[in-house]
């Protein structure tokens, strides 16, 4: 069941407004405080993730968004967290070196793979990525999953 | 100056820098709009503050219910600032609050804390 959707700009203000959102959803589900505290904590590391990292279609910026969180309710007390954006194609290699540094916090990558180490942590390690091809030449599409339980 | 206190907001922790006694407390959420702009300045004034009274006895609480990403490099730039300040200053102790059962937060300051080579850090539960 689809708990949460937002697809708008993604920006300090909207962030505002939708972490808003995102804390009444799910304090209506009756989790207990640690899934509570991983979902918001999913949340807001998906939502910085795409803020300063996504990369924006080439024409015309405002008029649709190619970037999205979702929250879906799989049974019980299991949770998908989901972030689909835009990277440039070029980023690509980059972005994969990075997941590949999340197991654990080590002083030489700790920064800079901070949010993504956070994701991965609050859904138990279960963060995966896929990279697809998406409309816009020289564009990628990013999908984020994480399983939170 | 002998002591600042901001109060906390709905995304921002509260925090006291007692000059007089050396304690520095940081509580509660912390996901502010503008990390840097929070949080850096603070730094700055503890860091300023720490090499005017190089011998004081120092007291950092860390408590937080909730931190995002970048609070969390700044409270690590913080913790280093410690540690480096700790090879002047052996009168330091440094406390991590988590709010009980909360594995994530717990397991943070646990990491932390490995990573710290001169400061043992405590690890707390609260409730």
């Amino acid at each position: 069941m689809l708990l949460y959707r937002y697809d708008g700009q993604f920006n300090r203000d909207a962030f505002t407004n939708q972490s808003i959102k995102f804390k009444t959803v799910i304090r209506n589900l009756n989790c207990d405080k640690q899934q509570t505290y991983d979902l918001f904590s999913g949340f807001v590391e998906l939502f910085q993730n795409i803020t300063l990292h996504a990369a924006h279609k080439p024409i015309d910026k405002q008029e649709t968004s190619t970037a999205g969180i979702t929250l879906l309710h799989l049974g019980e007390k299991t949770f998908i967290l989901q972030s689909k954006n835009l990277i440039a194609a070029d980023k690509v290699d980059y972005l994969r070196e990075k997941f590949s540094s999340l197991s654990t916090l080590k002083k030489a990558n700790e920064k800079a793979v901070m949010g993504l180490y956070i994701l991965n942590k609050c859904s138990g390690q279960t963060l995966t990525n896929t990279v697809e091809d998406s409309v816009y030449r020289d564009f990628k599409t990013l999908t984020l999953t994480t399983s939170i339980t | 100056m002998t002591k600042i206190h901001l109060p906390p907001s709905d995304r921002t922790p509260e925090v006291i820098l007692d000059f007089a006694t050396g304690m520095f407390l940081f509580k509660g959420e912390s996901y502010p709009q503008s990390p840097e702009a929070f949080l850096e300045p603070i730094r700055i004034q503890m860091t300023d503050w720490f090499k005017k009274s190089p011998s004081h006895a120092l007291n950092f609480q860390f408590s937080f219910d909730y931190l995002d990403s970048p609070t969390i490099k700044l409270v690590m730039d913080i913790i280093e600032d410690i540690e480096e300040l700790n090879h002047h200053n052996k009168n330091i102790s440094v406390s991590w609050y988590y709010p009980r059962n909360n594995k994530t937060l717990r397991e943070l300051g646990e990491e932390i804390a490995t990573e710290l080579s001169q400061i043992r850090m405590a690890i707390i539960a609260k409730d």
